[in-house]
């Protein structure tokens, strides 16, 4: 059953009183007609002070010429939506508003005036801008984070430079059977480890700046293998071996790769503190060599999985006293992508750890 | 004869270790700090060989090498330039060879036997 004429004029006029936006009709002239509450507290005008005045009270003087096209654009009886611009209020404040104006008709369907609804969109502006200078902040914090990696490893390179030369003139002095040449040899050793670090943070910066660089050679992944596990031999709790007796010839960059087996290898060891078996298994499918590292060791919980290859993630909370910058996951990724081929991880919270590299290679 | 070598690096350890090896090794060693170092033992003596810093307080190793490299004089005298940056294009600098920050003793000595 309709509702009378009587009772749908009164529901639409409730609908305008209750409306948050602003809603307004004019003639064709720009006289306004209509006013509702929501126009009276966005312009500040009572309904009282308009009807019969210009829509131009509340166009701003360099707007003017909006009026204009938007008569023009009713008259031909077309619709303007979401037409975002400016408008005064009685205290000539200018806010931000989006308007939506149709045109309205008579019994005759003629065109006689036009409706429309203003929103406020000063808090979607405000909002708008905030976020866009957030995002503007955060890339430049970004960039001054790249740039500080690449000054400070630029900076510590010097004195780094002199601590292994000067050790290693005192290596060269000093007799192979005192306890100074051990000393020393330890000492070396931590040189090696800062510099393993900075080489870390160098290309952290590199992959950043997209200057990691592969250089392609063919070479046999095993003996590669187990040239990177001999690096490992004084590490006396864990077993460290490779499955594989014949050579697997693949076609890749030799040091970047050595590099990432040497960071699965040192991730192995490290997490696994009460030591175990290391294994690397290398093997052939029918367009891909994969390389697996296997350990015993702490393993990784679900939450962090996903999250391990990430620049500077690390998988263990602050009071471990496990210690890593957590870039050589990311590193390695990065590398692994670059060849085309993919890294993975699967492992259980204390059940050891396997990480799984996939290099695609041409078969000719 | 032993040769003649004229090290330019302003940092004060890494010149003296350098120095330190070349001499161990029997090389003869003039060295300096800066590029006005730099032209001023040029204009004393040429040496052999020169090992040149990229980042000198008055200059830029990649540029010093340029313009040894475009003189007459001095063009047959091989350059190591020695860098914290890590260069693949030796040819840009057009220098002999390259020396990467942080190097072993050895790499010292391998460059500049091999450059000899």
């Amino acid at each position: 059953m309709g509702l009378l004429a009587e009772e749908k004029q009164a529901l639409l006029a409730a609908i305008v009183s209750s409306s948050q936006d602003a809603i307004i009709s004019k003639t064709l002239k720009g006289i306004i007609t209509s006013w509702n509450p929501a126009a009276e507290r966005l312009f500040g005008y009572s309904e009282k002070e308009v009807l019969g005045k210009h829509i131009s009270l509340i166009i701003p003087e360099d707007r003017i010429h909006e009026e204009d096209f938007i008569i023009q654009q009713i008259s031909k009886g077309l619709r303007l939506e979401h037409f975002e611009t400016m408008r005064v209020t009685s205290d000539g404040r200018q806010i931000p508003i989006s308007l939506t104006l149709s045109p309205i008709f008579n019994e005759r369907h003629e065109i006689i005036g036009a409706s429309k609804i203003v929103r406020d969109i000063s808090e979607n502006i405000t909002a708008k801008q905030e976020k866009e200078q957030l995002y503007e902040e955060i890339k430049m914090l970004n960039k001054k984070k790249d740039e500080f990696i690449a000054l400070a490893t630029h900076e510590l390179k010097t004195p780094i430079t002199s601590l292994r030369g000067f050790l290693e003139v005192l290596q060269k002095n000093v007799s192979p059977d005192g306890i100074n040449f051990s000393l020393l040899e330890r000492c070396s050793r931590q040189v090696n480890k800062l510099i393993m670090l900075l080489n870390d943070l160098l290309d952290v910066s590199r992959v950043q700046l997209g200057k990691l660089q592969l250089r392609y050679e063919y070479f046999n992944i095993v003996s590669m293998a187990t040239e990177v596990l001999s690096s490992f031999i004084h590490f006396e709790k864990h077993t460290l071996s490779v499955k594989n007796r014949e050579p697997i010839i693949v076609y890749a960059d030799r040091i970047r790769l050595e590099q990432v087996l040497t960071n699965l290898v040192n991730n192995a060891i490290k997490y696994s503190p009460s030591g175990g078996d290391v294994e690397i298994k290398i093997w052939e499918s029918r367009d891909n060599i994969h390389l697996s590292v296997r350990d015993e060791g702490i393993g990784i919980d679900n939450e962090h999985l996903a999250e391990i290859f990430s620049q500077f993630y690390r998988a263990v909370d602050d009071q471990s006293n496990i210690s890593g910058l957590g870039i050589g996951l990311y590193i390695s990724k990065e590398i692994i992508v670059r060849h085309g081929g993919t890294i993975e991880a699967k492992s259980r919270k204390g059940g050891g750890s396997i990480f799984t590299v996939s290099l695609p290679q041409k078969k000719d | 004869m032993k040769k003649d070598v004229l090290i330019i690096e302003d940092d004060d350890d890494i010149r003296y270790l350098i120095e330190y090896i070349l001499k161990g090794a029997l090389y003869k060693v003039r060295t300096g700090t800066s590029a006005k170092d730099l032209n001023d033992a040029l204009a004393v003596k040429l040496p052999d060989i020169i090992i040149l810093d990229i980042m000198l307080p008055d200059g830029n190793g990649i540029d010093l090498c340029k313009k040894i490299k475009g003189n007459g004089l001095t063009n047959h005298i091989p350059v190591i330039i020695m860098s914290a940056y890590q260069f693949s294009n030796v040819e840009d600098a057009c220098a002999e060879a390259f020396i990467n920050k942080p190097f072993g003793i050895h790499e010292v000595i391998t460059a500049v036997e091999q450059v000899s």
